[in-house]
């Protein structure tokens, strides 16, 4: 976008940014990088099951993305640089969420088959357990 | 252990409110009372950071959090403080979830861990079990060897011989009285080892014969060796051998073993004859000695 602007414009805008500070003047910008960033951390999030296990944030980021993106088209940039970073701290937040539910329910499994091996193991050798199903719990 | 933690913060968020309060009314004029999403954030951090898990596990999103905080206690719009604020407060639960995440997936580590351990103690316990039963099936056989040695060597008493028809016993003229069918009390112990035989050998039926000498009428003598026979007989049926192992036959004076013109050969004479036959063979009478 700074490419795009004539050199008065460029001399303009920093004057402005002068005059009004700094964050006056990343409003001045399109939140380009922050926007990306959130894309993307929505799309990882949406992968990772984030939808099941974290389906209030993922929303938020999907809408707040949305609104960022209505935003920047209507050149309130500074509105879209808000959105675009909650965007993306919720898409994050999501995605950690699913992640953790992944690791708990992995380990859950876990914990049935070492119940359910252990349980076999118990049988008396009357009953034989030639066939323990090795193949299965492999690691 | 707390990495990434700068602690000079903690003081800073504390003393903060007091800073405000004094500096702010003083040379700002804003900003008396703070933002109450940065109230509500700076509260949240401060109980994460109380959770030795988090600092542990999260140091990263923590950090972020931290960072978002200061910041938002620098800028002066209120606007931009909420903004921070929000960010803070999603990375202090992000701190959160990846702690809960670092430790769920510690657990499943450990978890792996003691299932390989579960799996490998029931692969040892299945091989001990396996040699145990050998060991066990190895002493069994011996012992039944042992045991069948003990047996013969007990039957021997009875001067058992192998013969074409089976294991031939002669129990002599010492288990009866003269000219009685009831066996000697004292003769019944020497049977035991027999009974004993014939019941780990079910396979094996018995054929019993009686024998008298030549003394006597061959009627008398016939129904004499008879008796004799069907006291062992009976011997055999109270101590649990079914009724069909057991075939009994007097044949008095026909079958002699020594001449009947002496004592002694007579009393050779006088006996029971007892056939373990061959394992599965039926008693079948007798045609020739």
């Amino acid at each position: 976008m700074v490419s795009n602007m004539t050199l008065s414009g460029w001399i303009g805008a920093s004057i402005i940014c002068g005059v009004l500070g700094a964050s006056a003047c990343s409003s001045a910008r399109p939140p380009t990088e922050t926007l990306a960033k959130a894309e993307l951390a929505v799309r990882q999030a949406s992968e990772s099951n984030a939808s099941q296990e974290a389906p209030l944030e993922l929303r938020l980021a999907r809408e707040k993305l949305d609104k960022a993106k209505a935003a920047i088209a209507k050149e309130d940039f500074r509105e879209a640089r808000f959105l675009a970073e909650q965007a993306l701290a919720d898409a994050q937040l999501a995605e950690t969420k699913a992640e953790s539910e992944h690791a708990r329910e992995t380990a859950h499994a876990m914990r049935k088959t070492i119940e359910a091996l252990r349980t076999e193991a118990e049988r008396p050798a009357a009953a034989p357990t030639p066939n323990l199903p090795m193949e299965d719990i492999r690691p | 252990m707390k990495e990434g933690i700068d602690h000079r913060y903690l003081l800073t968020t504390i003393g903060t409110p007091i800073v405000v309060l004094t500096m702010g009314t003083l040379l700002i004029g804003c900003a008396a009372r703070s933002n109450p999403a940065l109230e509500r954030a700076r509260a949240n951090y401060l109980q994460a950071v109380q959770d030795p898990e988090i600092i542990t596990n999260a140091p990263v999103p923590l950090k972020e959090a931290e960072t978002a905080l200061r910041k938002a206690e620098e800028v002066d719009k209120e606007e931009k403080k909420t903004q921070l604020a929000y960010l803070a407060n999603q990375k202090v639960e992000t701190a959160r979830a990846a702690a809960q995440k670092k430790m769920a997936e510690a657990e499943a580590q450990r978890l792996g861990e003691e299932r390989d351990r579960v799996v490998l103690d029931a692969r040892t316990r299945q091989a001990q079990q396996a040699q145990e039963q050998a060991a066990l099936a190895q002493q069994q056989a011996l012992s039944a060897e042992a045991r069948a040695r003990q047996l013969a060597l007990e039957l021997s008493e009875f001067k058992a011989r192998e013969t074409e028809r089976g294991l031939v016993l002669t129990l002599g003229d010492v288990l009866f009285e003269y000219d009685r069918a009831e066996l000697k009390s004292g003769a019944l112990r020497n049977l035991y080892p027999l009974v004993t035989f014939l019941r780990e050998n079910p396979g094996r039926n018995v054929l019993i014969e009686g024998h008298t000498d030549s003394i006597g009428s061959d009627s008398y003598n016939i129904d004499l060796s008879q008796r004799r026979a069907d006291a062992v007989r009976s011997f055999l049926l109270q101590n649990g051998l079914g009724p069909e192992r057991m075939t009994i036959q007097g044949y008095g004076e026909s079958y002699p073993v020594a001449s009947n013109d002496s004592d002694a050969g007579r009393q050779q004479n006088r006996r029971v004859e007892l056939v373990v036959l061959h394992e599965g063979q039926v008693a079948t009478r007798r045609t020739a000695y």
